[in-house]
Formats: structure tokens, C-alpha cells, sequence
């Protein structure tokens, strides 16, 4: 026993983390994902290859159910650990580490998930009903309560509503609709009733005129690279997103960085960072952090390396041929704070090398709403979107200016 | 035609089996262990990580979603490391396959059509967008690099007159097949690196859609699609060597050290120049499939037959 | 006997001609698109088998390859009308399901009892080394002409049909007198043009 309990620690002595940063939390998510870098813990891309919840600094009351959400989709074994502060960020690892590799499976389900069976939902009115029907007796695995809310809103953000259900209107809306009659509709087969508590697709004409399934998709507030808090709410046709709009969970809180401390490059290629990693160029990424980490050292030659790190890692980002064959054309932002801020998302990423690798250029603006940010959005595959919300600097300022019409 | 033996007739069909699952759990690790040194900068203490990974997926719990497919879905995770090993089924270890057939080359590419279906399983099952929408662009990735593939395969099986990999590697005694067939080299490896949806065609599992058709696997079910892709990944070096850069053959050392040692090589070099890019789109990705590779790989094929018939190939 | 198979080549060819028909089966019982499709990919796959049981190598992997592909482009066409992951609402893949059944019943009833009743001729010559060759002779010679008729119509047939489906054409892309130098496209593609 043990040695299977000393191969258990050994085998979860790296584990995968996911942070989750709540407003306000900026140099303490660096110092962390420095620290993670150093340490080799890989970064986790979704609630299912998580190990470690990382929760930065106070999360509101919305971001706190979504975080919820998403500990009871992490698959056991799996530690939560909320930081306040960088100061005893070492010895708090090596706990969490501990934690991690000692404790048999059965010690993790106690301490689980608060019970969430009809909780309060996060992010604004995300559809969790239904999920409390679940039943997971035929998987093995599935041991304890905490795994029953298997949904998708909180990390993945997806809102299972229009998903899951066989509709087969998709199918007779299609054989009618291409012909250009809409008088058919009524002859659109709708079995009442849905799947698991979720109801079924909609169908509504795409981008090219015909009639495909819709779901309406809540991506959001978690997503590796994804600005923390933010929430994009679509339909989803195939992975292209119509009527797109964009809000922050927790709006009314307004803890964004605080204005006037801001170290311009070390903004520059954290953005740089988190673009790259959507972009799927984990290596520059990994650079980016490890420069954007060197600048903030107060020793001399130190700050010297970084500088020059961040220059070559800018110029590597710059000249790519690749990256700007990939990224280029999307995103046209047609902005009337003038050329800084406007242009595709790669004019946006090249200007952010510029400011990266410190030359004295004005970072590119943030957008002035949300709204034109969503407006871009509109249309766009999938993958596109997040490349768009990546390369733009959002504030929690940048709020909707629209009234919220659609908050549940 | 010479008849080579296959190790299942050589040396029994259990060991030799046993044999080639070795071949591709090494082959495995070592994908996984060079990628993992690239990616993180690390070093050589890296190249335990798969091993350390693999354990914690193993004590890790399987986890379900809202509503899935579970029959497809498990199905279509187990094809995954299967369809992996049976192509290596046919690619020469020590000079000799685990079984061998006429069609040595068609058998590859079919198992590389078969994972189609398994990693589209993989992201329909769990009932989840961003599962789907991977699963989807590796359907489309898939289809477009699916005849440049052929062709090159194809240009291969004109070379050496012969689908067997047997016959393949001794046609290439006088001269290796990357010397006249460049293109269908690199086509090779990159539609091998797209079919194993790593690296610059990533797209599949990319960060932009949460980790897309392992994004709600976990435990033993994430294992086996990772390790799946790494053998897959790993099984196309060894096969490009035995098609492209002569196999076992090289002075001095002994045959299967040639291989190993040239199958390391392709891996690292494949590893290192797929991280140095970003994911390309597969909608940019894809229309170059079919409007660039499939013209350039056809001629390729041309220019071997021409060869061919001009007494180019000692066939 | 009637052949002079290996025991276990009849029962191996047995239990996948079963499988084939009961994938085929399966395509009209499951209820979920994706099910189908894989029900009958399933029942190719047996019929795969049979001819790897029956030594005809090639025919049996290049079967294998083409139906899986088949599959694949089918899911494609699936994404393109509805999506639907799981689909776990009760649906029918077929449209006049009565018909297509009876007519699949009646092929398999007159198949079956051509294959029992007629009087097979026995081959008197031996079996060829390498099946692959023979049947690549056999196509790139004796029957080069029909191969190469049929393969041209359906290419012609599929590059019809695909310019019959597109809603946009070139004067769509490129303006009424094709006179733009760059297509108008919604999403462009990865060359530069």
C-alpha cells in the first residue's frame, strides 16, 4: 500500500492547474503563473484535465457559483486552493501537493462540492435546469454527488439548452426551406419534450440562407486565455456564432487593474501571452510569460535578460509568416478611437509586439463597449471569436453600453 | 518478388505482437517525451513527465457529461490506441513486419481513414460544443489531406513496383526514396502530424476551443486518446523511415540501430519544427490541402512513374 | 463440402456475414443519426472481414478505407444540416422506410436463393499468387475501358452535383463582369488571392 500511496504522490507531483482570477488580481495571477512555469505544472485547458482549482483573490457572487460549477466537473483526484495574496505562494504549492498525493480517493469526497442541487446560477441566468435529473448510476467513476452536476457552463460555457435534443425539424426545415418555401412550416415534425432536462434545438436560416440547428451557447466566464469574468453569449450554427453580445459576470463589481501603475510592456506581453496561447503556440507563449515575469525584478541584469527576452520573443511573433498567414483578416475592429485600436487582429497583435518589445509606441486602445467588440464577433467561426476577444485589451470598464436586456 | 518472412511467422505470432505493442508504447513515450521537453524548455529531467502523467490519468476518475452518447463515444476512445497499433502492424521492426499482406500501404492509410471515424466519435460523444466543433474540423482536416497522403503513397508504391513494405525497403538498396521523392516526404509528414491533430494542425484540440475533442475527457478515457495520437504520431516516423530514408540500411552499425536511431531523428525533428509554428486554421489549412498539395503530390507521382519507366528504379 | 475453405475461414466468414446483416439491421432500428451511420459502417466493416477471410486482401482493406470515408463525409453532411450532438430524440435515418426495407428483404431473398439454387460452375484453374496483381491486371487491362468510363462519370457526376448544390457562383465571387480581383468570400480561404 505503500508503495502504491508513494506512486500516487509521485504521479500527481505535477499537476494540472486551472486558474481562475477573480477582479483585481493581476500581479498576483502572474506571480502564480510564473511560479507554475518555473515549477513545470502544466497549464489545464478544460475542467477535465484539472488537478488544481486556483482561485485568485475575492471571485463576486456570480464568477463564485460559476467557480462551482466548474470544481464539480474536475474529476477526482483534485484540490481547490484560494490565494489572497502572493506572499506564501511556495509553501502554499507544496501543500496543495501534498494535499493532492497523500490523501486516499475516499478523503477527497468529503470536503467535495458544496451540494449545488438547485443553487443559485452563475453568470447570468446560464441554464443549469435540468441537471438535477441526471442519473449516473451506469458510470463507473461517477462515486460521489459532487460529479452529478456534469454541465458545461461554468469552464466550457456551454449551455446545454439547445443542444441536446434530437430535433427533427432540422432535418424536414431543410428538405422544405432549400426550396425556398417557407410555407412548410408547419409540417416540421416537433416531438414535444426534451433530454436529460434540456430542451430541444432550434433551427433558424444560417449565413448562407439555409435552415440549420441553433444552440444558444454561453461561452465563459473560465476559458484558458479568456479574459476571467467575461461572457459571451451566441447562437451557435455549426461553430459560426451569430448574435453575439458580450458582458462581464459580477458587472456592478468594478475592481479592474487600478488605473496609473500600469508597467506598458509587461501589459503588452501578458496580452501577447494569452493570444498566443488561443492561437496555439504554447512555446512563444511560454516566452512571453517568462519575459513579461523578468521585468518585474528589481536586480539590474535580470531586468537586462527580460528586456532582451522580450525583444526576441516579440520579433519571433512579429516576423512569424505563419501566425500572420493564420490570424490574418479577421476581426476588422472599425474603431473611433482611430487607427490604434482599429485594424485585424493581426495589425493588433504586431502593434502589441511593437509595445512588448519596448519601443515607445502607444498600446493599441481598448475598445470603448463591449458592443463593438461583439459586433466583430458576429459571423465568425468559433476559434476566430476567441482569437478577436484575445487580441483586444477589455477592461472592466469597457462595460456594455446597451441596457441589459438579456440578464435572466 | 523476394518473400520476406513476417516476424509473426518468424518468431511466433504472441511474441511478435507482444513486439510490436513495445514498439508502440516506446514509440509513444518517445513523442510524448521530446514534445514535452520542447514545450516546457525543461531539459532531459522532462522525459519522465509521460510516464508521470500516465500514472495520474490512471488513478484518475472517468468523468461523464449531460446526456452523452456513452456507446460511441467509449467506443470511439478505445479505436483511437487500437487503430495506432494496428498500423504499426505494418511497419517493418528489425527488418520485418508483424504481418504482412499485398497491400501493406493501403492497410496504413486505411487505419489513418478509421481514425477519422473514431476521433469524430470522441467529440460527438460527450454532447458538448466544443468536443463537436473539434471533432468536425478534424472531419475537414481529414478529408482534405487525405489524397495528398494517397498520392504520396502512392508515389511510393510506383517506386518500388510493390505495396509491401518488405519489397519497399529492399527496392531502396541503391538509392532512398527521399532522394526522388521529396515532396512526397514532406506531404507524408505533415499529413501524418494533421492526422494525429497535433502540433501546427493542432486545431482539432486547440486552446481556442478548451482542449475540443478531449476537452470533457478525463482518467483513463483522456489516456487513452493522448496516448492514441503520440503512437499514431510516432508510428508515421517509423513509417516514413522504412518509406523514405531506407529503413534499417546505413554503414557500420547494425540495421535495427539504423532504424531506431533514424526514427528518432524524424520524431525530433517533426517535434521540434511543429512547435516553432502556431496552429494554422484549418479553414487556411484546408483549402491549401486541396488546391496546392493535391496538384503538387500528383505530379510527384508523375515524375516517379516517369523515372519509373526510364529505368530510374532497379525494379 | 462445398469449398475447400479452412473450418475457421466458414466460421469466420459465418459470424461477420451475420454482423453485416445485423449492422445492416441496425441502420433502420437505432434512432440517432450518428448511431446509423456508424450501424452501417459497422456492416461494411464485417463485409471487410469476409474478404480478408476469403485471402482477397485488397479488396477487403481498400473496402474498409472507402466506407469509412464514406462515413466521415456523411457526419460532414450531417453537421451541415443539423447539429446535434447525441441525438437522443427518437428519430428515423430513412424516409420511406416500408419501401426501402421490403426492397432490401426481396434483394436479399432473391440473392440468397440464386446463390443456393444456380449451378455454379467449379474453377478449374489455381488460385493466383498474389490476388492484388491479378486484380490490378485485370483493371488496368482487359477492363481498363470500363474502369475508366465509369470512374470519369462519377467523377462528372460529383462535380455536378456540387455545382448544382452551390448557391454561389463565380459572378457571386467575383461581380457580374468577373472583373474583381479578389473573390468575395465570407470566410477566405488560405491562399493569397
Amino acid at each position: 500500500m505503500d508503495l502504491s500511496r508513494r506512486l500516487r504522490a509521485w504521479a500527481l507531483a505535477r499537476p494540472r492547474v486551472l486558474i481562475v482570477d477573480a477582479p483585481g488580481t493581476v500581479e498576483l495571477r502572474r506571480a502564480v503563473e510564473a511560479e507554475l512555469d518555473r515549477r513545470g505544472w502544466p497549464l489545464a485547458m478544460s475542467p477535465a484535465d484539472t488537478d488544481v482549482l486556483l482561485v485568485l483573490g475575492l471571485p463576486g457572487p456570480e464568477l463564485a457559483a460559476a467557480i462551482d460549477v466548474l470544481w464539480s466537473q474536475i474529476a477526482q483526484p483534485r484540490h481547490r486552493v484560494d490565494l489572497r495574496a502572493a506572499t506564501d505562494l511556495h509553501h502554499r504549492l507544496e501543500e496543495t501537493v501534498r494535499a493532492l498525493g497523500a490523501a486516499a480517493p475516499e478523503e477527497h469526497v468529503d470536503g467535495a462540492v458544496p451540494a449545488r442541487a438547485g443553487a443559485g446560477h452563475p453568470a447570468g441566468g446560464m441554464d443549469h435546469s435540468g441537471h438535477e435529473g441526471m442519473d449516473h448510476s451506469g458510470h463507473e467513476g461517477m462515486d460521489h454527488s459532487g460529479m452529478a452536476g456534469m454541465d458545461h457552463s461554468g469552464m466550457a460555457g456551454m449551455d446545454h439548452s439547445g443542444m441536446a435534443g434530437m430535433d427533427h425539424s432540422g432535418m424536414a426545415g431543410m428538405d422544405h426551406a432549400a426550396m425556398g418555401g417557407g410555407g412548410h412550416a408547419g409540417h416540421h415534425m416537433h416531438h414535444g419534450g426534451d433530454v436529460a432536462g434540456l430542451p430541444m434545438a432550434e433551427t433558424a436560416p444560417d449565413r448562407d440562407g439555409l435552415a440549420l440547428d441553433v444552440l444558444r451557447v454561453a461561452i465563459g466566464p473560465v476559458l484558458p486565455g479568456w479574459p476571467t469574468g467575461l461572457l459571451l453569449r451566441a447562437d451557435l450554427q455549426g461553430d459560426v456564432l451569430t448574435s453575439a453580445r458580450l458582458s462581464w459576470v459580477d458587472a456592478t463589481d468594478d475592481r479592474g487593474s487600478p488605473p496609473g501603475k500600469v508597467h506598458p510592456q509587461r501589459a503588452a506581453l501578458d496580452q501577447l501571452a494569452s493570444l498566443l496561447l488561443v492561437a496555439g503556440w504554447p512555446t512563444a507563449a511560454r516566452d512571453a510569460r517568462c519575459a513579461r515575469d523578468g521585468l518585474a525584478s528589481t536586480d539590474r541584469s535580470e531586468l537586462a535578460t527580460a528586456r532582451r527576452r522580450a525583444e526576441r520573443v516579440a520579433r519571433r511573433v512579429r516576423r512569424s509568416r505563419a501566425l500572420a498567414w493564420t490570424v490574418r483578416g479577421a476581426g476588422h475592429l472599425h474603431s473611433s478611437l482611430g487607427r490604434t485600436a482599429g485594424g485585424d487582429v493581426l495589425d493588433r497583435v504586431r502593434r502589441w509586439c511593437d509595445v512588448a518589445s519596448g519601443g515607445d509606441v502607444e498600446a493599441p486602445a481598448s475598445p470603448t463597449s463591449l458592443d463593438e467588440v461583439a459586433a466583430v464577433l458576429e459571423g465568425t467561426e468559433l476559434g476566430t471569436a476567441r482569437l478577436i476577444v484575445a487580441s483586444v485589451a477589455l477592461d472592466r470598464s469597457a462595460a456594455r453600453t446597451a441596457p441589459e436586456e438579456a440578464r435572466a | 518478388m523476394p518473400e520476406t518472412e513476417t516476424a509473426a511467422a518468424a518468431w511466433g505470432v504472441v511474441p511478435s505482437a507482444l513486439l510490436v505493442m513495445g514498439a508502440a508504447l516506446g514509440l509513444g513515450w518517445l513523442v510524448a517525451a521530446v514534445d514535452r521537453v520542447v514545450l516546457t524548455g525543461a531539459g532531459a529531467p522532462a522525459v519522465l513527465e509521460p510516464v508521470r502523467s500516465s500514472v495520474r490519468l490512471l488513478t484518475e476518475q472517468r468523468r461523464t457529461t449531460l446526456a452523452p452518447d456513452p456507446l460511441l463515444w467509449r467506443l470511439g476512445i478505445a479505436a483511437v490506441p487500437v487503430l495506432a497499433v494496428l498500423s504499426l502492424a505494418v511497419v517493418p521492426i528489425g527488418g520485418r513486419t508483424l504481418w504482412s499482406t499485398s497491400v501493406d500501404l493501403v492497410w496504413f492509410n486505411a487505419m489513418e481513414a478509421l481514425l477519422w471515424a473514431a476521433v469524430w466519435l470522441v467529440g460527438w460523444g460527450p454532447n458538448a460544443v466544443h468536443a463537436l466543433t473539434g471533432g468536425y474540423r478534424f472531419l475537414a482536416q481529414g478529408l482534405a489531406y487525405e489524397l495528398p497522403l494517397m498520392f504520396s503513397l502512392i508515389a511510393v508504391g510506383v517506386g518500388a513496383g510493390s505495396l509491401r513494405t518488405a519489397d519497399i525497403l529492399s527496392a531502396q538498396a541503391g538509392l532512398w526514396f527521399v532522394v526522388s521523392m521529396p515532396v512526397a516526404f514532406v506531404v507524408f509528414l505533415a499529413s501524418a502530424a494533421a492526422f494525429a491533430f497535433w502540433g501546427p494542425f493542432g486545431a482539432p484540440t486547440g486552446a481556442d476551443i478548451a482542449g475540443g475533442v478531449t476537452s470533457e475527457l478525463s482518467g483513463v478515457d483522456r489516456l487513452l486518446v493522448e496516448a492514441g495520437r503520440a503512437i499514431f504520431l510516432g508510428a508515421t516516423a517509423a513509417m516514413a523511415v522504412a518509406l523514405f530514408l531506407g529503413g534499417g540500411s546505413g554503414p557500420w552499425l547494425p540495421g535495427p540501430v539504423w532504424q531506431l536511431l533514424k526514427t528518432v531523428a524524424v520524431v525530433v525533428a517533426l517535434v521540434w519544427a511543429g512547435r516553432r509554428l502556431p496552429v494554422l486554421r484549418p479553414d487556411r489549412v484546408v483549402e491549401v490541402a486541396w488546391t496546392v498539395l493535391v496538384p503538387v503530390t500528383l505530379v510527384q507521382a508523375l515524375v516517379v512513374a516517369v523515372l519509373l519507366l526510364s529505368g530510374f528504379y532497379a525494379v | 463440402m462445398l469449398t475447400d475453405l479452412s473450418g475457421w475461414t466458414v466460421a469466420a466468414v459465418v459470424v461477420l456475414g451475420v454482423l453485416s446483416v445485423a449492422g445492416g439491421i441496425a441502420v433502420f432500428v437505432v434512432d440517432s443519426m450518428a448511431r446509423a451511420t456508424f450501424a452501417l459502417l459497422a456492416s461494411f466493416l464485417a463485409v471487410a472481414g469476409v474478404l480478408l477471410a476469403f485471402d482477397l486482401v485488397y479488396l477487403a482493406v481498400v473496402t474498409a478505407l472507402m466506407m469509412t470515408i464514406e462515413m466521415a463525409i456523411m457526419a460532414v453532411f450531417m453537421i451541415m444540416f443539423m447539429m446535434n450532438p447525441a441525438g437522443l430524440m427518437p428519430m428515423t435515418m430513412v424516409h420511406n422506410a416500408r419501401g426501402s426495407a421490403v426492397t432490401g428483404a426481396v434483394t436479399f431473398v432473391v440473392l440468397v436463393v440464386g446463390i443456393w439454387t444456380v449451378d455454379w460452375p467449379i474453377g478449374r484453374t489455381e488460385r493466383p499468387e498474389d490476388s492484388t496483381r491479378q486484380l490490378g491486371e485485370a483493371i488496368m487491362g482487359s477492363h481498363m475501358l470500363v474502369m475508366l468510363v465509369i470512374g470519369i462519370g462519377l467523377f462528372a457526376t460529383i462535380l455536378a452535383g456540387t455545382v448544382l448544390a452551390t448557391a454561389r457562383g463565380r459572378y457571386d465571387r467575383f461581380g457580374a463582369d468577373l472583373a474583381a480581383k479578389r473573390p468575395d468570400d465570407p470566410i477566405p480561404g488560405g491562399l493569397p488571392r
